[in-house]
């Protein structure tokens, strides 16, 4: 387990981030569901192609916080939102941002394995296919390389026509993995993406987000700390929709400086 | 403790028996009334037995060819009654004695009796004596090929008659319109093929004529039956089981595949099984996209307000409207309204005669598919609402709009749903008559609505309709013996049509769900 606690200081140094190395900036984010406030005045720049772990007790807000990076919350109809998220310096929330262009750069995927009812590949293609992409040939290619990049190619390449629900269930997540990939986001979002897993597959998965790594921004919401602790270069700490505390992972980890963050990795609470 | 428990016992068994026993009950109405229909039904086809009866007439003896319905029909004073059937030339329809047992003589099924059905639908029983061309007897081997020659003959007759013989009066027809002189060639020459066609007719005629049947009536009287006239005969006393068998099929055949004749009591009810059939499939075709549409909007796209829980709890309502009056609502406002409107603009050359302002397949079909909305309606919301949410997020979080994810994910996963509300409205829609009997469905079409004339789909044409036929048969004609078994065989036929359109439904269905049933469970 403990080849993937990377003690080095990691290269990039929070406080100091340049504009270019923010990939998504959180500029006093509030968010209410009706008049109940679930996010109160979020504020973190989350660096580029770097994996972002948002960790905290169940009900705190981390997919909350997670759903207003590709707009998913404005599927609920009483959630409201007041203040800015930025990613590459403009507004998503600005009122002329296209919603649906949005989520296509910004993938996500859920606790559940969510592989629609078609085939392998139909899976795959199912966001280029949405973006109008018909040729079969860029189909084909950008399928095939979304499988290699999750390491899901040798073994369903003779599947690929076969129901995707005939895939073992971490097979199926790191197909939605792929599904998201296909579109050549920017920014990868997980939901929980281990919770529903075997230990096994949970390894697996681990493991491909280390990698992803190198092409994408990565946040990861778990409230599994061990797994924060491995995969993650920064950490996010959530309670009751405030944010604690954020820091590289090692230091809050290691050296917290709040007492709630302490007494929640410690376990006395949560 | 005892008494605890044997109470327990009793509130755990009596649910479960009482159930059962209603289950049991209701099963047994069910096949009971298949049972009766079926049994009823099969009589229209299987050959019975025909009798040479002597009975008592007030001290006189009379004789009848008749077969035998039911022994013990009535008891009155200790007396049975049996009914027979009796079916001869003189008599529009079948007649039916009902005779004492004690003042029968004689009961005989004697081998050369014949039921002879004729062309014009009617049948008669009678001792076949002999086949006879001119003054010769045909020997029995040589009949079959007899009848052949008979059977082209009058073939050849009927295209001479309806095909040749009309196109000149066609033409003749249109010469005279155009002015043209009496004495021009195109008219000469047309008057020499009719003279010829109408000696090639005589020719025919007097030919067939020679082919006759020698029957003796119960009467004892003689009679010959012009072979041209004869559809079909058999005689049923001298078959054995598999004889009875082929001819029962061979009748089964001929009910679904011809016409009907005399007036509905004879014959066969093609066009009215494809009538209904035809009738069927339109509706679902209307009502499929439109139900499918409503519950969309009202699932997906309407705001949870008062206005849309008043509109749901109206369609469920809308399935409670007695049905003749969807056929009153479809008569006025369909037929009158907009049909008359249509007429109006695209139509106005024909009037008054009207296209689209009478009931006719196209209307009644439309009535159905409002009769039947609410079902779908009602199904295809269930169906969406059991799609999982989180395959909807998976979709937008894909970058798909909201119209997308419907058309990509969320319909094709709630077609097993759409696929049972077309199930039930089939159920619905071909068993119900009311309706129809305002809006286009009638006794006798003379055409079908598809046939090879242009445009091939007559959506302005009247049907015939096998509900319809079987309640005019049974309730208003004067049907007895063959025509009620006749009913029977209908309503038979009603529930296999039904049944079939269901499997077919139903194995689509399961298809679908196939498709997806790791994820609705």
């Amino acid at each position: 387990m403990f080849e993937y606690f990377d003690l080095s200081k990691p290269e990039v140094d929070l406080d100091n981030l340049s504009a270019d190395d923010v990939a998504i900036e959180v500029d006093n984010l509030t968010l209410y569901f009706d008049q109940k406030r679930a996010l109160h005045d979020i504020k973190m720049r989350i660096p580029r192609r770097q994996i972002t772990s948002v960790i905290g007790p169940s009900g705190c807000g981390k997919s909350t916080l997670l759903g207003c990076f590709n707009r998913l919350n404005d599927l609920i109809p009483s959630c409201r939102i007041e203040g800015q998220v930025l990613m590459n310096g403009r507004n998503i929330y600005h009122r002329k941002e296209d919603v649906a262009a949005l989520r296509s750069k910004v993938g996500m995927v859920f606790q559940k394995p969510n592989p629609f009812p078609m085939s392998v590949y139909d899976n795959l293609v199912y966001g280029l296919r949405v973006q109008g992409v018909k040729d079969r040939r860029t189909l084909d290619n950008a399928a095939e390389q979304a499988l290699r990049d999750v390491a899901l190619w040798r073994e369903v390449k003779d599947r690929l026509f076969d129901s995707a629900l005939t895939l073992s269930s971490g097979q199926q997540q790191r197909l939605v993995i792929a599904r998201a990939i296909a579109l050549q986001p920017e920014i990868l979002l997980l939901d929980e993406p281990t919770s529903a897993l075997d230990p096994i597959s949970t390894l697996t998965i681990e493991e491909l987000i280390t990698q992803l790594k190198q092409k994408y921004t990565v946040l990861v919401v778990t409230h599994n700390m061990q797994q924060a602790a491995r995969v993650s270069d920064f950490t996010a700490f959530l309670h009751n929709g405030h944010l604690i505390e954020y820091s590289d992972t090692n230091r809050l980890f290691t050296r917290p400086k709040e007492q709630q963050t302490e007494e929640y990795i410690t376990g006395r609470f949560g | 403790m005892s008494e605890s428990s044997r109470f327990r016992g009793l509130r755990e068994g009596l649910p479960v028996v009482s159930s059962a026993a209603v289950v049991a009950v209701m099963l047994l109405a069910l096949l009971g009334m298949v049972g009766i229909m079926l049994i009823k039904g099969m009589t229209h086809f299987w050959p019975s037995q025909i009798y040479e009866l002597k009975y008592d007439q007030h001290g006189q003896q009379n004789t009848l060819f008749a077969t035998l319905l039911s022994e013990d029909f009535t008891i009155v004073r200790g007396q049975s009654r049996w009914l027979f059937n009796q079916a001869s030339l003189y008599q529009f329809s079948d007649q039916q004695h009902l005779i004492e047992e004690r003042s029968i003589v004689s009961l005989q099924p004697l081998p050369a009796l014949a039921d002879i059905q004729l062309r014009n639908g009617n049948r008669l029983f009678a001792e076949l004596q002999s086949i006879v061309n001119g003054d010769e007897e045909i020997a029995e081997p040589e009949i079959a090929q007899v009848r052949h020659l008979v059977e082209q003959k009058v073939l050849k007759l009927q295209t001479l008659e309806s095909g040749r013989l009309a196109t000149i009066h066609l033409r003749l027809n249109e010469l005279n319109l155009r002015g043209v002189e009496e004495d021009a060639p195109a008219k000469l020459r047309l008057q020499e093929e009719f003279t010829k066609t109408m000696s090639d007719i005589g020719a025919l005629q007097q030919e067939l004529a020679r082919y006759r049947m020698v029957l003796r009536f119960a009467n004892g009287e003689r009679y010959e039956l012009p072979l041209a006239q004869v559809e079909e005969y058999y005689q049923p006393n001298q078959f054995d089981f598999w004889q009875e068998l082929g001819w029962c099929l061979g009748a089964m055949w001929d009910f679904v595949s011809e016409k009907p004749k005399r007036a509905n009591s004879a014959g066969g009810v093609f066009p009215a099984l494809f009538g209904t059939v035809v009738m069927v499939l339109m509706m679902t075709l209307l009502v499929t996209p439109l139900g499918v549409m409503a519950a969309i909007y009202l699932n997906e796209y309407a705001p949870d307000n008062w206005l849309t829980s008043f509109i749901r709890v109206g369609v469920n309502n809308l399935a409670g409207v007695p049905s003749i009056v969807y056929g009153v609502f479809g008569l006025g406002f369909l037929v009158y309204q907009v049909g008359g409107s249509i007429d109006a603009l695209f139509f106005s050359e024909h009037l008054p005669a009207p296209t689209f302002g009478a009931p006719g397949i196209f209307w009644a079909s439309v009535t159905m598919a409002m009769l039947t909305l609410p079902v779908v309606i009602v199904a295809t919301e269930e169906g969406l609402r059991r799609v999982p949410n989180s395959l909807r997020q998976g979709s937008y979080a894909l970058g798909a709009t909201k119209y997308e994810t419907l058309w990509r994910t969320v319909i094709p996963m709630a077609s097993p749903g759409i696929m049972t509300g077309v199930i039930l409205a089939i159920a619905r829609g071909a068993g119900e008559v009311a309706p129809l009997l305002l809006v286009g469905a009638v006794k006798f079409a003379p055409s079908l609505p598809i046939d090879g004339e242009f445009p091939f789909l007559h959506l302005d044409r009247q049907f015939m309709h096998l509900g319809v036929l079987i309640y005019d048969g049974a309730f208003h004609s004067n049907n007895i013996g063959h025509g009620s078994s006749m009913m029977f065989a209908s309503c038979l036929l009603l529930l296999l049509v039904v049944l079939l359109l269901n499997i077919s439904a139903i194995w689509v269905r399961a298809r679908l769900r196939r498709l997806y049933q790791n994820l609705l469970r």
